[in-house]
């Protein structure tokens, strides 16, 4: 059923409970990159990697219940991120930031792809063209064309099949195989992973939080869902979110301990493999599948949707005042099919590994982190020099990031913004107070 | 290097934490409901008790106009006279009077208050009536700390001025007694006033007795009651109430 205005569209017929808000969220944050890249990590940096990324991931989320509470106490209605950027910034550092908005939402819509693709390349001969154009397709219509209504309506399942596959996979591994086989398996062909104490392991966990957080704090889905749930219900909802969240990557990493346990593995997609190898029932083979569909589709589809809504109402609309509700639905399943499309394209002719990719916008993120605190954390409008410092911060990351590690680029640029805004903040400040003295002293 | 037990505690823990998250997610969705009608029926409570609170105090201020009112009328008829002495004293009697004005928003006060604050207005009709005006209070000590809604002696007093003494002819006796039975406080007044005949229990009692009626009802529901008796000899008040005491009084007495 086609909705019957833009707001119902992007925000549903009814304002949300902590129920149908954990799952909102649940469906946007347990993607293809948590099924495929939190194992990955356990895999790089150890067992503790593995549950490394599941707390930063369960911390930011946790965190962002604090800043959603101060977030709708200064702004209880709105549709979108955008809405409340425009009442806390200049339009230059308004402009900056939906820029920024939009690319990281187009590179985490790019992520699902890939995460698809590997799906695909897993689970059919045919060329990845034919897997990758019926998934784009399905998630264009289910997201882009039903609107909100239709991706809670279709999250309760995604979400029911995740759960199981989390909970009953690994639990008919363990009770097949037994514990001891796998610890023998491990510390012969992988005894690195039950190192606890290894120096990456805390580069990963400290980079990885200053990554999540700006990932969690600065995503458009988040903001979308902070906006339909009941205002008393948000701090509850997002850090409940967090915790139920957590045992997800934890589930997956256990999963992927089942496959390496009997020998090496080349990347991700020789786990995979090892994977469909080892599942020799039907039943789990389907549950496994359905989950990391359910995951990808989720994520893409919540994704696209909040992108969607961005452009129709924050960057559309300034241009194109006397646009009716309707006209307005249109322009929303014509630029989904638009997003859509492109990041098909883009994902047919790229193929880095997920946590590459996931760490090739940690610069970003973690630049936008001091910015966002202190858009959040101010009093009235800021001024310009916020955005700013998360351009600059970026920009010089990039630069210095061939003659430094993937860890050391992205602390290098949280500590970039940081300092311009501390610098930024002191000169004001000084300059306000001279100007003041020189008035006084004519 | 993790060792064989750790390993399976982890393991454990990974494979225990879904279904905790399940049954959390579980539970939300069952109970979310019924934590919501729990808390709006919570809310409902405590606007109806606002609202009553509300009325309650409503009622407080209604009164005290009421009773100034009949105490400037009292003045007036002193000044008619040119009874320029017990004027005087009706006038410094008053200005103590006011001295000692409620807070309006105590729903409850020291029984000693308010038979202090009923003295006044005494004093005020001791001066008009002269001798012919014989009163007696008797009030146990214990009970001068327990808690009574403010005006409520103060209108059954002036109300039997109104209805009864102020056309007795010869002497005017007005008896005042409180006691205790168990956890009950007891208050008579009793007149040997004149009681004008009348139909209804509202025509009879005034604006006054229906608002401590009121009162008693909205503070401690049907464990308050009000009884009338009267017949050629006087009238015979009879409030029953509750036995209350302040909190921070008894604290300061047991110290």
């Amino acid at each position: 059923m086609r909705p019957r205005s833009f707001q119902e569209y992007v925000q549903g017929p009814i304002q949300i409970g902590m129920g149908l808000g954990i799952i909102s969220l649940l469906a946007r944050w347990v993607t293809g990159t948590t099924i495929l890249s939190s194992p990955e990590s356990m895999v790089k940096y150890g067992v503790f990697g593995g549950i490394g990324y599941a707390l930063m991931g369960a911390i930011a989320l946790f965190m962002f219940s604090f800043i959603g509470r101060r977030v709708r106490q200064d702004f209880p209605v709105g549709l979108t991120m955008g809405d409340y950027l425009k009442t806390r910034l200049h339009p230059l550092g308004y402009w900056i930031l939906i820029v920024i908005l939009v690319l990281t939402s187009l590179h985490t819509l790019f992520i699902q792809g890939m995460a698809a693709s590997t799906l695909c390349q897993f689970l059919f001969d045919t060329p990845l063209y034919v897997g990758l154009f019926f998934f784009f397709c399905f998630c264009v219509l289910f997201a882009g064309f039903g609107g909100l209504k239709f991706i809670h309506g279709v999250a309760s399942f995604q979400v029911i099949s995740m759960f199981a596959a989390a909970i009953l996979i690994p639990l008919y591994f363990f009770v097949k195989e037994g514990i001891q086989p796998v610890y023998d398996g491990i510390r012969l062909y992988h005894p690195y992973m039950l190192v606890i104490n290894k120096y990456d392991l805390w580069n990963f966990i400290f980079a990885g939080l200053l990554v999540g957080f700006g990932q969690f704090f600065f995503d458009l889905t988040s903001w979308h869902r902070l906006f339909m749930i009941e205002i008393k219900k948000v701090p509850l909802t997002f850090s409940l979110s967090g915790l139920i969240w957590i045992t997800f990557p934890l589930s997956f990493s256990s999963l992927f301990i089942m496959v390496i346990f009997t020998g090496g593995f080349t990347d991700i997609h020789s786990i995979l493999v090892g994977l469909a190898n080892k599942i020799t029932t039907p039943f789990i083979f389907i549950l496994f599948i359905l989950c990391a569909f359910s995951a990808i589709t989720s994520t893409f589809g919540a994704c696209l949707h909040s992108l969607i809504s961005l452009i129709v109402a924050n960057i559309l609309e300034p241009f194109q005042t006397k646009k009716s509700d309707q006209q307005k639905i249109r322009m929303a399943y014509l630029l989904s099919i638009l997003i859509g499309g492109m990041v098909f394209v883009a994902t047919l002719f790229n193929s880095p590994t997920l946590l590459e990719l996931l760490f090739y916008s940690g610069n970003i993120y973690s630049a936008l982190l001091a910015p966002f605190l202190a858009i959040v954390f101010s009093k009235g409008k800021v001024a310009n020099f916020i955005p700013i410092s998360a351009v600059l911060a970026i920009v010089t990351s990039y630069i210095i990031q061939p003659y430094v590690s993937d860890f050391q680029s992205i602390w290098f640029s949280g500590l970039a913004s940081f300092t311009i805004i501390v610098i930024c903040t002191i000169l004001t400040f000084i300059k306000t107070k001279w100007r003041f003295f020189k008035t006084k002293l004519n | 290097m993790l060792s064989y037990e750790g390993f399976t505690l982890l393991i454990m823990l990974f494979i225990l934490a879904p279904i905790m998250g399940a049954i959390a997610l579980l539970f939300l969705f069952v109970f979310e409901k019924r934590i919501d009608l729990l808390e709006n029926k919570n809310k409902e409570i405590r606007l109806e008790q606002a609202l009553q609170e509300a009325q309650y105090n409503k009622l407080n201020q209604q009164i005290q106009p009421h009773f100034l009112f009949n105490t400037l009328n009292v003045i007036l008829s002193l000044a008619r006279l040119n009874r320029t002495t017990e004027l005087i004293r009706a006038l410094e009697a008053f200005s103590q009077f006011l001295k000692f004005k409620y807070k309006a928003s105590e729903p409850l006060i020291p029984l000693a208050q308010e038979i202090q604050y009923t003295q006044h207005y005494l004093d005020i009709q001791s001066l008009r009536f002269g001798d012919r005006l014989k009163i007696d209070m008797e009030c146990p000590d214990q009970l001068l700390i327990a808690l009574v809604p403010p005006f409520i002696l103060q209108t059954l007093v002036e109300n039997s001025f109104k209805h009864g003494l102020e056309k007795k002819v010869g002497e005017a006796l007005l008896s005042i007694r409180f006691y205790q039975d168990s956890q009950t406080i007891y208050l008579e007044v009793i007149d040997n006033g004149l009681m004008v005949k009348t139909t209804s229990f509202t025509e009879k009692v005034g604006h006054g007795l229906d608002n401590i009626q009121k009162r008693l009802d909205l503070y401690f529901s049907n464990r308050a009651q009000i009884i009338i008796s009267s017949n050629e000899s006087g009238t015979k008040v009879k409030v029953v109430w509750p036995l209350v005491y302040d909190k921070r009084v008894e604290e300061g007495a047991s110290e």
